[in-house]
């Protein structure tokens, strides 16, 4: 299996508080890996240990496979919260002088400008640029090198509607036109929700979780809710008829199967001739969004 | 390592900060001149007043603090003025803590750039910017001697180069300091502001002390800006390694320092 970055215990400790704390992540070529947290959960400080921008306390980190990774980022791409760019430049003068540096090939900065969607912007200033416009430049920095890891430190922040659907558009692009794997860390989840392939949720610091989108999806959809005057004989009567159930306790002592019940007549019946009375029940629609602040909050 | 340093002149010559403190070097070097020249003129008419007053006209009287007239005199004056050094500080602190408050340091770092190729980089281009600067400043004052003062001197075209070679040695000293400050400060505002008031003050404050403290000056060359002023003097009495080996510890000094933090803080 091929991975882009692995980090083994990565941990940032700032004024004895450790802001990113033991942090082992696997992130495989070709996918798209969502970085989930709140703000402050420690999501840009991990971001900028694996690009150098501060130094980890302890642990260790492997970049695209490569102990070196001094050597590595020079095949990583990144935007950083907000783009870094010369706002004295136009577009074209910003890549110019970012292939200056890498010493890369100064042919593709059209390329990239089509690609990002701002190969008409012609003189105009980079100080001029609305703020969707200068993140795509940032993005268009990111790609120059043709990098096979872009990292992106939430690309979407401050932008309207329209830019939040050409910054995901975008992404997509890279991952399926031109084989990139890219991170994102935003706290925007239902963005992210529509475009990752894999998850990692952080919060205080601790990576709580790593799930693939198929594991999510799983782990989420309709919830069934049942409440009853005898929770106790209930949950046997329910996990006799339902075998595979997944059931669990609200706090207030409603039942919860982790799944929609098909037949809700029969169940009801059921419980009706063992005595039992059944104040109610519902069905509960359960969002990715729901699971990551659940997880999130440590819940 | 090649292609950040072409980068960052990019950037340098792009910028317009070079662009106006060049102007402004060139310009401020000719006037001084044009103003030492006028001043000259009236000292000699009235030393000649006051000769004829006297009744003898071979009196000679001296003046101390007043450059000889000619160009090579005007040369040195012009080298050891601290003035140029706030043009040179302002450029290069701009230059620098601007990659701070724009965030595009975090493009060379992130893109496997170490601390130290980016540091030397700013180092070459910085004593680049000084350079040109002290040069301009120089030149603009050495056009207007030309013009008005003749080139007769006492001092061989070798003292000349020797001393030339010392103060460009002195003055990428200067530069690596700013830069060292730019560097600690990270800030525009604060690091300009620094660095004019140490140009600025230090000196005068050494020349107070110099005036309670007994052999005070003994230890006040030994401060960069006050180096400058040696240099000539050494030279002649074939003395100029000190000037040069002050110059050099300052590289060095100053270099292992502002390296040492940069290496250090994270960045944001």
């Amino acid at each position: 299996m091929d991975y882009v970055l692995q980090t083994n215990e990565l941990t940032k400790n700032y004024g004895g508080i450790n802001v990113v704390d033991k942090v082992s992540l696997n992130i495989k070529k070709g996918e798209i890996y969502g970085f989930v947290g709140k703000n402050g959960a420690g999501k840009t400080t991990f971001i900028r240990l694996i690009l150098g921008l501060a130094e980890a306390t302890s642990g260790s980190f492997k970049l695209l496979g490569d102990d070196n990774v001094q050597n590595a980022r020079k095949k990583t791409g990144s935007l950083i919260e907000s783009p870094s760019l010369y706002t004295n430049m136009t577009a074209y003068e910003n890549l110019d002088l970012y292939c200056t540096m890498l010493n890369a090939d100064k042919k593709s900065i059209d390329e990239i400008l089509k690609v990002v969607g701002l190969s008409d912007t012609g003189k105009k200033k980079a100080k001029d640029f609305s703020l969707g416009m200068k993140q795509r430049l940032g993005i268009a920095m990111a790609l120059v090198g043709d990098p096979e890891f872009i990292i992106l430190d939430e690309p979407i922040n401050g932008l309207d509607p329209t830019g939040i659907i050409e910054i995901r558009e975008l992404i997509l692009n890279l991952k399926n036109n031109y084989g990139k794997t890219i991170f994102i860390s935003s706290h925007i989840l239902g963005e992210l929700e529509k475009i990752a392939t894999c998850y990692g949720i952080i919060s205080r610091g601790k990576l709580i979780e790593e799930i693939t989108a198929e594991e999510l999806a799983e782990k989420c959809g309709t919830q069934t809710i049942v409440q009853t005057d005898n929770p106790q004989k209930a949950t046997e009567i329910i996990s006799s008829m339902l075998k595979n159930a997944n059931i669990s306790f609200a706090t207030d002592g409603a039942i919860i199967l982790d799944n929609k019940v098909e037949n809700i007549g029969e169940l009801t019946n059921k419980l009706f001739q063992s005595g039992i009375v059944v104040k109610g029940i519902s069905t509960q629609e359960n969002s990715a969004e729901s699971y990551f602040v659940k997880k999130m909050e440590g819940m | 390592m090649g292609g950040l340093i072409k980068a960052d002149f990019k950037k340098l010559f792009k910028g317009k900060t070079l662009l106006v403190c060049s102007i402004i070097a060139v310009c401020f070097g000719a006037l001084m001149i044009y103003i030492m020249n006028m001043s000259i003129n009236m000292i000699e008419s009235q030393l000649g007043m006051m000769s004829s007053i006297m009744g003898g006209e071979d009196a000679i009287l001296e003046l101390s603090g007043i450059p000889q007239r000619n160009v090579w005199s005007m040369v040195n004056y012009l080298f050891t003025d601290s003035d140029v050094g706030i043009l040179t500080a302002i450029c290069i602190c701009v230059f620098i803590t601007s990659e701070y408050s724009m965030g595009t340091f975090k493009n060379s770092v992130s893109r496997g750039f170490s601390r130290t190729q980016i540091y030397i980089s700013k180092f070459i281009v910085s004593v680049v910017s000084s350079l040109i600067i002290v040069s301009l400043f120089v030149i603009g004052g050495i056009i207007v001697a030309f013009i008005s003062m003749p080139t007769n001197t006492d001092v061989s075209l070798w003292q000349m180069i020797l001393m030339i070679f010392t103060y460009l040695i002195l003055a990428v000293a200067s530069a690596s300091m700013y830069l060292m400050f730019a560097m600690l400060f990270r800030k525009t505002g604060v690091s300009v502001a620094t660095s004019i008031c140490i140009v600025v003050f230090v000196s005068s404050i050494f020349q107070v002390l110099g005036v309670f403290v007994e052999n005070f000056s003994n230890y006040s060359r030994f401060w960069i800006l006050n180096t400058f002023t040696i240099v000539e003097k050494s030279c002649l009495d074939g003395e100029i390694y000190i000037p040069l080996l002050i110059g050099l510890g300052y590289i060095v000094v100053t270099g292992a320092i502002g390296l040492m933090v940069f290496r250090k803080r994270d960045i944001k």
